[in-house]
């Protein structure tokens, strides 16, 4: 991707028409602007910030005459078809959107939604670093990436307020391969820098922690002290996926697995019975209350999810890798919970596990952080937890119409109360609620030529993004427009790849890098 | 199964714990019955993983007592193999473990044998069995995550025979649910070992998880606080003995120690005051079933009416003591009183709200002691600045007490007497 030149004081057209809803303006000849370029209106002591929204031809000649010397010349009747100053009578009309309005304030810049038009016939220029020098940067920032004028990069980051973004949920949108597991790596990364953000993942594919080479969280300056990886099959100094059956509650199944009415009642029944063996009574006892047919309905879907295998004497043993009956991985769930609230990335291995698996996993730890954070609330101490998210790769599976009993929609809706976000990932975004979407203030919105997708999408977020459908169809791997009520446009992002920002904070010696132990050995 | 290797595996022996005369004597009668048992159950070795005395310089007395049982083992041609525990081991100064290694009554395995940033912890051979020992010590902390970080992994893999790893550490995936400890994850052990002697974790433990056989037999006696507890409520302690058949099929057995008859007892404080706690106490010492017996008595609740330290535990203590108990444990630390009612503060740093909480407490503090009730925040500062100094290196307990106890006297402007 090429950077933006410098002779951005250029001007790349003129205004000549328009509204405040769409400004036209005559392109310079060569410049060749395209969609979802940002353009700078200078107009008196204001400046407008504008986005190519439309490409269309423009002339000064007779319709008729310039057909009928296109067809002269592909019927090859004449080779010397020429018009009057052609710079001067053929164009290309450039319709952009108004995204902000700039202007000086006690030396400061400052912008707001756009309230005015520039002046008729002012000049526009390619923007440039400086035109966005009113965007602060927050303490607990996480870059997203850079800011995007089309596909070109400007020398300038674009961050969040972290804490603000992952209370208020977070919505990554694309189709596949333009980029989401890059962005939500990049994200982490992000995060990892501070000790603010307790964040959850089930990584389904196993791609953010990296192993051996290949980079990854692991290469992380902080990734000693913020990063706790689990997995089935762990390297050394990462932990084993191991759940006791104890650590499981009748909630963190129903919200999850398909069961009937009559199937959840039965298990909270045996909850109540057998306490935190609850699993154990039932498959190893009856009850009068429960009839038979949905024990065993009830058993055969424990059978299947925690590996169940009936002994010759009637009992069971758990042939799991990862559930446990016996007294192995006891704390497990308790200490993701701690970790979480100490700050750190907390990142389970799901590519070897089912996804009701994982599902079940994070949901026991989401209850009990969410039993934490209520208390923390209740006592008026949440000011000084970290803020806590939960990155849902698939989102739509726990989250769409008719899943309202799991703890992942409860955040959804109840979540920003007691610091506790969502980063939902998902290429439908169609099949989520729109109370849901509605609750969700950031959209970070990748590649997507799914037309009824990009219009659910485009509905619900928390600009007027009505002129960007054919711009977010045409998005490129990596770049994304961020629509958030923490920002005041929807912004243009590119964010770089993860091994580039590994490399080029390994490079510029970021804080840890240097950092060796000298350790004596006995 | 035909047994090719026989060996025991002890830890967290903590021989030094107690001041008490009678446990200590205990103490040792209980390592010494179990060096027997080790002899007369023929194992070729012994390893104890970690905490063999509770301090890196413990009381001589008691360290004449266990040199002794050592020796008399070692004499019979069989070897003791440990490595340091985070109780027995110490940075700056040498451990009792280094002296009597020096002496060779015991061999420290897995001491680092290479230099670099991977580490290679020396490999024993025990000539008797051919069997191949190494380990990590354990350190204060978890400081020997270091080491475990650092494994030359690699070079530990081609190790040939039967292959002990010997550590002192606890382990995340075994933690129970109400334990709260530093811990590191099991895939920092190195991988390829038929057994995994473990110390540090005080309870039984014997699972295989990921392939690893991973093994804590607990503390062989235990002369104090939760642990005692325990004990006395019926928690198993010993040992285990391991016998590796000519095939590498592993038998092992735990072999439980009684070093004593013990009886816990309970008293429920709740909505009661403290002379009724005191004639129940007054009742558990006229009972004739505790003579010979280590008792426990856990008082907890909160008292209706009264301070805790109305509740005459001297009197129960000097009671069962009359009535020939061997040793008397008094677990208080649940029994609260209304008259100090929970104070909830708030504040930016520990200091803050210490000082809070005094400040908010000082009110219930009556007496004729000036110092005590005008500058009472003041002295509760200073009192909690002296009971925050630690144990130093090597210092015992009674010594560490007695410093303690002069020390608040100084502070409570209590003359000596």
């Amino acid at each position: 991707m090429a950077e933006l030149g410098s002779n951005t004081k250029e001007a790349v057209g003129q205004i000549v028409e328009g509204s405040n809803e769409c400004l036209v303006m005559r392109e310079k000849k060569g410049v060749d602007l395209e969609l979802g370029d940002l353009i700078a209106v200078d107009s008196g002591n204001k400046k407008f910030i504008t986005m190519v929204s439309a490409l269309e031809y423009g002339s000064n000649i007779d319709v008729e005459r310039i057909y009928r010397s296109a067809g002269t010349e592909l019927e090859k009747q004449h080779y010397d078809v020429a018009f009057l100053d052609p710079d001067i009578n053929l164009f290309r009309k450039v319709l952009t959107k108004i995204l902000l309005e700039v202007k000086v304030e006690g030396g400061k810049l400052k912008a707001r939604s756009p309230r005015s038009i520039p002046e008729f016939m002012s000049k526009a220029r390619m923007v440039d670093e400086g035109d966005f020098s009113f965007l602060e940067t927050p303490e607990d920032k996480i870059t997203i990436g850079k800011l995007r004028s089309g596909s070109k990069r400007l020398k300038c980051d674009y961050c969040m307020d972290g804490s603000k973004m992952l209370s208020h949920h977070v919505l990554i949108s694309a189709q596949t391969g333009r980029g989401k597991s890059n962005l939500v790596k990049v994200m982490l990364w992000e995060a990892m820098k501070h000790e603010r953000f307790g964040v959850l993942v089930l990584d389904v594919h196993n791609e953010y922690h990296g192993s051996g080479n290949q980079a990854g969280l692991k290469d992380h300056p902080k990734a000693r002290d913020r990063l706790v990886y689990y997995s089935k099959d762990p390297p050394p100094g990462q932990r084993a996926l191991k759940i006791n059956l104890r650590s499981i509650d009748p909630q963190d199944i129903v919200g999850v697995l398909n069961l009937s009415e009559a199937q959840s009642e039965a298990a909270y029944l045996f909850r109540n019975k057998f306490g935190r063996d609850w699993i154990k009574g039932i498959m190893g006892n009856g009850d009068d209350k429960v009839s038979p047919s949905t024990l065993r309905a009830l058993r055969r879907k424990f059978e299947n999810l925690f590996r169940m295998v009936e002994q010759a004497d009637g009992s069971y043993s758990c042939n799991s890798d990862v559930f446990s009956m016996e007294a192995v991985g006891e704390s497990t769930v308790r200490d993701m919970a701690d970790d979480l609230e100490k700050g750190k990335v907390v990142l389970i291995d799901g590519s070897s596990i089912s996804d009701d698996t994982g599902l079940v996993i994070m949901s026991a730890i989401l209850e009990d952080v969410f039993r934490r954070y209520e208390g923390y609330k209740t006592r008026g101490e949440l000011d000084v937890v970290p803020q806590l998210a939960v990155v849902l790769e698939e989102a739509p599976r726990v989250l769409a119409e008719g899943t309202t009993s799991n703890i992942f929609s409860r955040i959804a809706r109840e979540g920003r109360k007691f610091k506790i976000g969502l980063v939902a990932i998902t290429q439908l975004v169609s099949v989520i609620p729109i109370d849901i979407l509605a609750n969700i203030g950031t959209k970070i919105i990748m590649g997507n030529e799914m037309a009824f997708e990009r219009q659910k999408l485009i509905d619900s977020a928390a600009q007027d993004l009505s002129a960007y459908g054919q711009i977010i169809a045409g998005l490129d791997k990596g770049e994304s427009i961020v629509s958030s009520i923490f920002s005041q446009f929807p912004v243009p992002v590119y964010t770089p790849l993860f091994d580039e920002v590994v490399r080029d904070e390994k490079e510029l010696g970021g804080t840890g890098y240097q950092e060796r132990r000298t350790t004596k050995f006995y | 199964m035909a047994i090719k290797i026989k060996f025991a595996h002890m830890a967290d022996i903590h021989i030094g714990a107690t001041s008490d005369p009678n446990m200590k004597g205990l103490e040792l009668q209980t390592l010494e019955g179990a060096f027997n048992r080790c002899l007369r159950e023929g194992v070729d070795f012994v390893i104890i993983a970690g905490d063999i005395f509770h301090v890196n310089i413990p009381d001589l007395e008691v360290v004449k007592g266990a040199v002794e049982i050592f020796k008399r083992f070692v004499d019979t041609g069989r070897k003791i193999y440990v490595v340091y525990g985070s109780h027995d081991f110490s940075p700056n100064t040498a451990s009792i473990v280094d002296i009597i290694e020096a002496a060779g009554l015991v061999k420290r395995v897995g001491k680092p044998s290479a230099a670099g940033e991977r580490l290679m912890p020396e490999v024993v051979k025990d000539e008797r069995t051919g069997a191949t020992l190494t380990g990590i010590s354990g350190r204060r902390g978890l400081r020997e995550r270091d080491a475990f970080e650092a494994l030359d992994r690699e070079g530990l893999s081609h190790l040939k025979g039967f292959r002990i790893f010997v550590f002192h550490t606890s382990l995340d995936e075994i933690k129970r649910e109400d334990e709260k400890y530093d811990s590191m994850p099991l895939s920092l052990l190195p991988d390829g070992f038929d057994y995994y002697a473990g110390g540090h974790i005080h309870r039984i433990i014997d699972k295989v998880i990921d392939g690893k056989r991973v093994v804590y037999p607990g503390p062989l006696f235990t002369g104090w606080g939760g642990d005692l507890e325990d004990t006395v409520a019926g928690e198993r302690r010993g040992f285990f003995v391991v016998e590796v058949g000519e095939g590498g099929g592993l038998g092992v057995e735990f072999i439980a120690m009684r070093p004593f008859e013990g009886e816990l007892i309970r008293i429920n404080a709740d909505g009661r005051s403290a002379s009724d706690v005191n004639s129940e106490l007054a009742a558990v010492t006229r009972r004739h079933d505790l003579g010979g017996k280590v008792v426990v008595i856990k008082v907890c609740g909160e008292l209706s009416s009264g301070k805790t330290s109305d509740v005459d535990f001297a009197a129960v203590r000097k009671g069962l003591a009359d009535a020939g108990a061997i040793y008397v444990h008094l677990s208080r630390n649940q029994l609260r009183t209304k008259e100090f009612e929970a104070a909830t503060i708030k504040g930016e740093t520990n200091a803050q709200i210490e000082e809070g909480i005094f400040s908010e407490m000082s009110g219930a503090v009556k007496g004729t002691n000036e110092r005590l009730t005008k500058s009472c925040t003041e002295v509760a500062r200073l009192l909690l600045a002296q009971l925050r100094s630690q144990k130093l290196e090597g210092e015992t307990q009674r010594d560490y007490d007695a410093r303690m106890m002069a020390a608040a006297k100084t502070v409570l402007g209590i003359a000596e007497g």
